[in-house]
């Protein structure tokens, strides 16, 4: 509301994967976000959010809308998470989404899905697919291989005010 | 610091919060500071003419959301001072102090900043229930980094205003609504003008050498009432004002302390896991004060009721002070 008031330039995008941690969205919401958004008089519109040039094709004239000064906008991208919503290591609560849902988003992935447009367009994908999944290993090996911080920086950066006691780890056991 | 009338509502000195130094404090930091903004649910017409609505913002009902877009107005390059009005209304905006504003220094190793300031009135004088009278200095204390300011009278509210609006991080400021009801420029003072008042720095605001008192926010009046009854039996109490209950000048109050034969500290909020608990324990520990010789004065933990009697019954008052000090000083007395 503060947002329509002061007609800010703001594009509210709302990855909706249709479940609220462990329960399914339908179970806790009376009716779908597009609907309520646009019922709060916020101009929205609906995109595949697995398919990035849908979310574009979405997001230009909405963009568009904001930066001419038409106040905020918002953009529904349906959409799934490819991991549960809580990744903490093997506890991964597969059994609360049914089999199929899974099996079904998954096939839509969205690097897939962008891969067949890149097909369609007569580039392949597969050079681009092999040198980003080297870049995320490298990436990976070298932060697990990096030295943890230096603990004495942990309160390091809490605030830059002057306390009679500074922050530090100390304070915790004086 | 002059004050220049621009309305007739401010043609009226004594009535809430005209003519108040606090108020001088902002408007010449408005004047002074373009990235400087304001936010609350009501704003006076004239400081809307003088500074335009994008600084001097009107704000729904919609605490939550006033305090996330100061936020982000902050984390942009601006200076925000969120006006929730009252400490009550403080708690439906917990998610965006707690998780947002106290967090981005953090979370981003000194990157970003949230330079605001956040007004709240607390309890005391205006009877309006136990879901608009609090006072939430202990709790507030417990989020690192957050400076919680709770000024004891007028030019403190002004001079640790003054301090806050260069502070680089966020700071809370609780007010007592004594400090704006009216009549409130005859209340005592005890800072000798609205000047910047460090954070962290406890101030003698009066001198003695038999017993110590050490109040915050509206007891520190408490304690100077307490302090002139007990000169009249023969004792001279000095009182200690710690200005900020975050950051809180532990190591201040036990030097001054030290001097004197016992320690009294008085507090409206409520005992368990308090400012006063974690000053006394402090007190102990530096030996600036004997364990017999230390005693705590604070509220009931009890909602504030609206009955102006029951509330008396559980806040603390001048002559809890004067009964815990002759306990202390007349071995017997009862």
């Amino acid at each position: 509301m503060i947002a329509r008031q002061y007609s800010l330039p703001l594009l509210i995008v709302c990855e909706n994967n249709g479940w609220q941690d462990h329960t399914p969205s339908r179970m806790v919401m009376p009716m779908e976000p597009a609907r309520m958004l646009a019922g709060l008089g916020l101009p929205t519109v609906e995109a595949d959010g697995n398919d990035v040039t849908a979310v574009a094709a979405a997001a230009g004239p909405a963009l568009a809308a904001c930066r001419a000064g038409d106040g905020p906008r918002c953009l529904v991208a349906h959409t799934y998470l490819r991991h549960f919503h809580s990744q903490l290591g093997g506890a991964v609560p597969q059994e609360y989404r049914p089999d199929e849902e899974v099996t079904g988003w998954l096939e839509r992935d969205p690097v897939t899905v962008a891969a067949a447009h890149l097909r369609g367009a007569s580039i392949d994908p597969q050079p681009l697919r092999e040198a980003a999944t080297r870049a995320v290993r490298r990436a990976l090996k070298a932060a697990l291989a990096a030295p943890g911080p230096p603990p004495e920086t942990a309160a390091s950066a809490v605030t830059v005010a002057t306390w009679p006691v500074p922050p530090t780890l100390d304070g915790a056991v004086r | 610091m002059t004050m220049k009338a621009t309305s007739p509502v401010e043609k009226r000195p004594g009535v809430w919060g005209v003519g108040h130094p606090v108020t001088a404090v902002l408007d010449a930091a408005m004047r002074e500071n373009p990235a400087l903004s304001m936010m609350s649910t009501f704003q006076p017409q004239h400081r809307v003419d003088q500074y335009g609505p994008d600084r001097v913002m009107r704000m729904p009902i919609a605490e939550n959301a006033m305090l996330g877009m100061a936020v982000g107005l902050a984390l942009t390059g601006r200076r925000v001072v969120v006006n929730v009005v009252r400490a009550a209304f403080l708690y439906s905006a917990m998610d965006p102090l707690v998780n947002e504003a106290t967090k981005w220094r953090y979370s981003s190793d000194g990157q970003f900043s949230v330079p605001i300031v956040i007004r709240a009135l607390t309890q005391g004088g205006e009877n309006l229930g136990a879901q608009h009278e609090h006072i939430p200095h202990a709790a507030l204390s417990q989020i690192p980094g957050l400076v919680v300011a709770v000024p004891a009278t007028p030019n403190s509210a002004a001079g640790l205003m003054a301090t806050a609006l260069s502070h680089p991080d966020p700071v809370v400021m609780l007010e007592s609504p004594g400090l704006f009801m009216d009549g409130w420029a005859k209340q005592p003072e005890t800072e000798p003008g609205p000047d910047p008042i460090p954070f962290g720095v406890a101030r003698q605001v009066r001198a003695g050498d038999d017993l110590t008192l050490v109040g915050i926010g509206s007891t520190v009046a408490t304690c100077l009432r307490a302090a002139d009854e007990l000169a009249g039996q023969g004792f001279q109490c000095q009182v200690i004002d710690p200005r900020t209950a975050a950051p809180l000048d532990r190591d201040g109050v036990a030097g001054l302390a030290r001097s004197t034969r016992g320690t009294i500290i008085v507090d409206e909020a409520p005992a368990p896991c308090s400012l006063v608990h974690d000053l006394g324990f402090h007190l102990l520990k530096r030996g600036a004060v004997a364990a017999d010789r230390i005693r705590t004065v604070t509220g009931a933990p009890c909602p504030v009721p609206a009955s102006p009697t029951l509330q008396r019954a559980i806040l603390p008052g001048p002559w809890d002070v004067i009964q815990a000090a002759l306990a202390l000083l007349r071995p017997g007395h009862r």
